[in-house]
């Protein structure tokens, strides 16, 4: 559930001299959701092995659903698989219902997965490792976004991304292959520096 | 109000895929607490003319307005009462939906993110019967949207759409004429031919 890789994400939304661990904590909602995301999603996942711990999980996940709406303004698809060091906005509402989210990903707000949150079904999207995600993108259908791919802000995709490629607009195109976005996912800007620059 | 919100609870039933209990279902459907709240609201603004009502009114106020308030705070949806939404209306997710100052027909389908208001001028656009309108979509401004038309995700309209077609992309382009939307806004045969009497009676 908590493993090693989920205190990596911490390293993000810490900034130097931003205060205590706790102090983080509290004030980053995206953890929030994604804690409560992580034990929904143990509950899924050890649906055969009943533990104590398990159902302690399961009365917490009844909470977590309502608690993610309410206060984190966003839901996500309890089966979609996030892997540790994934960084979701704490601006809200975010609507995951990708299949997985790759380790290192950076997801803004305002962003849209798949055609469904709740009860699966067709037209989930899978996120590879290292993507940036813009804020106000929609990636609707069985998609699937190439590791170290950058979405700019308010695109919405209508085919899959090849890795390290650069996709912008509505409809979306690619704009640039080939492109190393760990300075993008480095910072918080929104709309990056790199790219009304350069693209 | 009630036969509004009466074919409101029908759409919301339609999307039951059989998996829970029905008390699952309409408790976390986000949009349905504000169409409830949306409907009070709606009549009791017809409820002024009738004067046999007037001792409700100071009552049902306070409680319209506690209702929506928790609903803009809680999800993030506000249907204005100067919008005029047509029964069988569907909000599919919470977040940032802002419907004021339009028109929509009968059996409407909108997602999260929406915005269908008024541009500065004050004319709003008016939507026909059974369209379906995507997450993100932003419908501002007098455009009129034809009857079962579909409006994709993030689509800018800014201009009437015809009957029927599926529009896509910002600017909004037609992309397919005669599409039919049947599937998508999860109706039921039998339950629309229901709705429609509900409307009607």
């Amino acid at each position: 559930m908590a493993d090693a890789r989920f205190y990596d994400c911490l390293g993000r939304v810490g900034r130097p001299g931003a205060g205590s661990l706790a102090w983080t904590m509290l004030h980053n909602r995206g953890l929030w959701m994604l804690t409560s995301h992580r034990i929904a999603h143990f509950c899924v996942r050890r649906r055969d092995a009943r533990s104590p711990a398990w159902w302690i999980a399961r009365l917490c996940k009844s909470f977590g659903a309502g608690f993610n709406v309410i206060f984190c303004r966003s839901q996500l698809a309890e089966d979609c698989e996030i892997d540790g060091a994934a960084y979701l906005s704490d601006q809200g509402y975010l609507f995951c219902g990708a299949l997985s989210i790759g380790a290192g990903s950076l997801i803004h707000n305002r962003c849209t997965f798949g055609q469904k949150v709740a009860g699966g079904g067709a037209g989930r999207p899978t996120l590879g490792k290292d993507v940036w995600i813009g804020p106000d993108c929609v990636i609707a259908g069985s998609l699937t976004v190439g590791d170290g791919a950058t979405v700019l802000p308010g695109s919405v995709l209508t085919f899959s991304v090849p890795p390290r490629a650069v996709v912008k607009g509505n409809p979306a195109r690619i704009v640039r292959t080939n492109f190393d976005n760990s300075g993008l996912r480095r910072s918080l800007t929104i709309v990056p520096d790199v790219a009304t620059d350069t693209l | 109000m009630t036969a509004a919100f009466i074919a409101d609870l029908r759409r919301c039933g339609d999307f039951d895929q059989g998996g829970g209990a029905a008390w699952r279902l309409f408790a976390y459907s986000y949009g349905l607490h504000a169409l409830f709240a949306y409907r009070l609201g709606r009549w009791l603004l017809r409820a002024r003319a009738k004067c046999y009502l007037w001792p409700l009114l100071p009552v049902c106020w306070p409680i319209y307005y506690l209702l929506s308030r928790c609903v803009w705070v809680a999800y993030d949806i506000r249907l204005e009462l100067s919008a005029d939404i047509g029964p069988g209306f569907y909000i599919g997710h919470f977040g940032a939906i802002r419907v004021r100052r339009c028109q929509i027909g009968a059996n409407c389908s909108i997602g999260h993110l929406t915005h269908i208001s008024a541009a500065a001028d004050g004319r709003g656009p008016v939507v026909g019967d059974r369209v379906w309108i995507g997450a993100h979509a932003r419908i501002i401004g007098p455009h009129r949207i034809g009857s079962h038309a579909t409006i994709g995700a993030a689509t800018v309209i800014q201009g009437d759409v015809p009957e029927g077609v599926l529009c896509l992309g910002n600017p909004a382009r037609l992309v397919i004429r005669n599409y039919d939307n049947r599937r998508i806004l999860g109706l039921r045969e039998e339950v629309q031919s229901q709705t429609h009497n509900a409307a009607a009676s």
